[in-house]
């Protein structure tokens, strides 16, 4: 050792039991002995109640214990004030999360106990309040230092609304004038005293009320307050306290300066009016989810029903900047039947996802919601008024999965003609469909820039491949021919027979620079142990969807460049 | 003049340990000391750490060598950063499967040496032995003296019961 060496900290002890460690640690452990809990959105709490073991384990740790405010100041109440009140005096004078877990909190009385310290909550939570304890307002003490609220009421009542004289319980008078996040179920939210000026996270869960108690122009004054709201949610029934009573894109437009993510859900009307009213960057990342549709009618039309009626005017950045659309009609019979997502290039941050919902109620008979006739009729309205949701918009890229047997040239003719700059085409077909009418659609001036196709597990007869080969030999005349070509197609024999794929290959391999042509045992594999046949893979077929794995994850799909080849300009 | 990636740490019973500096700067107080040195050959002292700490600290610090550059994303904070680290891993856990002198004797020099890592895992290791146990069994386990007379502590646990009235 040399002088210049000189140890930095003398005198460590090697501890040889716990007792040893310095308060320092201990403090550390002890924290950490309060389990964190998770509760949704919510903020983890940590209980704290772990830690009274401890306390009496020894005069040392109960002192260390008791003497730490940092160790009391999140407070998770179950049923015992007197635990509140504890835990908020050994906190001593600092910033304290309070969580309320019990539905059976009186609320009228912890507010009186946290009265005296109201300006240092920092946090309050209150997870399941009895609704019984309401009339038609909750008022909550002025918290100067709050910066995240949430409550949520348990209405046992279920559908009764009488108890709230049909009025969804408000939440009133709240002074919070740094709140930064906000999240309430199961009540609404009016206009509060003072502007919500710091609010960055914004949840309305359910309102239970039939009647209405909120303008649609005092909502939409009330965000126009909240400058710097980065993410607002407002979740299914969450508009059924506000009146809808101007008409679409008439009287005041939310702007939200910093807004990043925005998702609402509920009718499909209400959601429309209200996006009549709102200005939307592109860059926001936005969800959009009808209630439940009772029929197939509206349910087919719902997608783009939910938009606002003059998509022209409105603004919605992202249906005039979106370059990519996938729409997506799975084949399940779950809630979600149909999904519209755009994205401007690979960025998914800058996104709309239409999800529409079905009534679970016979969905799953055959003329159900769920059934296949329905998924037919949701493409089918999906592909005819996909043009319309993205008007004049630079979309090079179009991914379609569902059912393509029910798909008409016409309707394939009206969706090209709608995206005269595509230049990137994938179609995955749920089941029985046959390329010809895409491939005679295709046959026209339509999408002159289009470059690259990929046809997924439609039949591939002969009749099919010469539909696709004149489709492209075409193109290659007109001046417009694809620069790739990958066929995913199933294996059916007609007449005894099989399409000789080897002299297709030959044919498409000399139309287009890069091309692919297999034929796959789809419905086979795997099943019925069929023997090898001439021409026709064993191998699984790699669909659009298998490419993703089985769980769809739809926010993520357009951005799988696995699937998507580079176009040049996404 | 030798390997200027590699350093020599001296402990306290004289054992001298070879490391990548890499490594060791995980220790705030080790990066503050190779600074200030700059380029040198001359070994640094661990006084107050003995061998088979130190071992035990250079084998934490070289599987967590990479750790830093995971972790210094974006969103790694609050909540997300809270719930992630509240897990301590396998390979941490098994790390600390050892004798509990050994255990709290790497706490402290990591926190000498400032680990912040280490004091972390180190930390909840000892937590979760803690929790779930009653205070004899907590006393039983680190061999803690109950120094509370029985009228002390019936006075502090019926202070405390409310804790889970219903």
């Amino acid at each position: 050792m040399t002088a210049s060496h000189a140890p930095v900290v003398q005198g460590l002890q090697r501890p040889l039991t716990i007792d040893a460690l310095p308060n320092e640690l201990l403090i550390k452990i002890f924290a950490d002995v309060g389990s964190v809990s998770c509760y949704g959105n919510y903020k983890g709490i940590r209980d704290t109640r772990n830690l009274l073991p401890a306390m009496l384990t020894s005069k040392n740790w109960l002192a260390v214990i008791c003497g730490t405010p940092a160790l009391w100041r999140e407070i998770l109440v179950r049923d015992s004030w007197a635990w509140l009140a504890a835990c908020v005096h050994r906190s001593q004078d600092l910033l304290v999360d309070i969580c309320f877990d019990s539905s059976g909190t009186n609320f009228a009385k912890a507010q009186h106990i946290l009265r005296p310290h109201k300006d240092r909550i920092g946090s309050l939570m209150f997870r399941s309040l009895d609704c019984a304890q309401f009339g038609e307002q909750i008022a909550l003490e002025e918290m100067c230092e709050l910066k995240s609220l949430g409550i949520t009421i348990h209405h046992g009542h279920g559908a009764d609304v009488t108890m709230h004289d049909g009025i969804c319980p408000a939440l009133r008078a709240l002074e919070a004038p740094f709140l930064e996040t906000l999240h309430v179920d199961g009540l609404a939210l009016y206009k509060p005293s003072s502007p919500f000026s710091c609010l960055r996270t914004l949840q309305i869960g359910e309102c239970v009320g039939l009647r209405k108690t909120i303008r649609i122009a005092e909502f939409v004054r009330f965000f126009n307050d909240c400058v710097s709201l980065e993410k607002l949610d407002l979740q299914h029934h969450a508009l059924d306290a506000v009146l809808f009573d101007i008409p679409q894109g008439t009287g005041p437009i939310s702007a939200f300066p910093r807004l990043r993510q925005l998702a609402i859900g509920g009718k499909v009307e209400e959601v429309s009016n209200l996006l009549s009213h709102m200005e939307v960057r592109p860059d926001v990342d936005l969800l959009l989810e009808t209630d439940d549709q009772e029929d197939i009618a509206s349910a087919a039309e719902a997608a783009w029903a939910i938009l606002p009626r003059d998509i022209p005017g409105c603004k919605m950045g992202i249906l005039k900047s979106a370059t990519r659309i996938m729409v997506d009609v799975p084949p399940s019979h779950g809630p979600e039947m149909l999904f519209i997502t755009a994205t401007q290039g690979m960025n998914l941050s800058h996104k709309i996802n239409i999800v529409v919902r079905v009534s679970q109620e016979r969905s799953a008979a055959a003329d159900g919601t769920a059934s296949q006739h329905a998924r037919g009729e949701y493409f089918v309205s999906a592909l005819a008024h996909l043009a319309r949701m993205f008007p004049d918009g630079p979309v090079e890229t179009l991914i379609c999965r569902g059912e393509v047997s029910v798909v008409e040239e016409r309707t394939w003719q009206t969706l090209l003609e709608g995206f005269p700059r595509l230049r990137t085409l994938v179609i995955d077909d749920n089941a029985d469909g046959h390329p010809g009418p895409l491939s005679r659609a295709l046959t026209s001036t339509a999408c002159r820039h289009l470059e690259y196709m990929w046809l997924c597990n439609m039949y591939g007869e002969a009749a099919d491949l010469e539909e696709i080969q004149k489709c492209v030999a075409w193109r290659t005349a007109q001046g417009a021919p694809l620069r790739r070509l990958r066929l995913d197609l199933a294996a059916k024999v007609v007449n005894g027979e099989l399409p000789v794929v080897s002299a297709y290959q030959s044919e498409f391999a000399r139309l287009v620079p890069a091309s692919s042509l297999i034929l796959h045992d789809v419905k086979d594999v795997g099943r019925n142990e069929l023997p090898p046949r001439e021409g026709v893979s064993t191998e699984p077929l790699h669909r659009v969807v298998d490419v993703l794995g089985d769980e769809l994850k739809v926010n993520e799909y357009l951005g799988r460049k696995v699937i998507l080849p580079t176009t040049g300009t996404d | 003049m030798g390997d200027s990636n590699r350093l020599t740490l001296v402990a306290s019973d004289g054992g001298k340990f070879v490391v990548d500096k890499e490594v060791v700067q995980m220790s705030v107080l080790l990066k503050n000391m190779i600074e200030d040195l700059g380029e040198t050959d001359e070994s640094i002292p661990i006084p107050n750490v003995t061998s088979p700490v130190l071992t035990k600290v250079i084998e934490f610090c070289e599987n967590h060598r990479t750790d830093a550059a995971r972790t210094d994303g974006p969103n790694v904070d609050g909540d997300d950063a809270r719930m992630r680290t509240a897990v301590v891993s396998d390979w941490d856990r098994q790390f600390f499967d050892v004798d509990q002198d050994l255990m709290f004797e790497i706490i402290v020099a990591a926190n000498y040496l400032d680990i912040k890592s280490l004091v972390d895992v180190g930390c909840k290791v000892v937590a979760d032995m803690i929790k779930g146990k009653s205070p004899q069994e907590i006393r039983d386990l680190f061999d803690i003296v109950n120094d509370f007379s029985p009228e002390e502590e019936a006075a502090l646990r019926k202070e405390n019961e409310w804790a889970n009235d219903r």
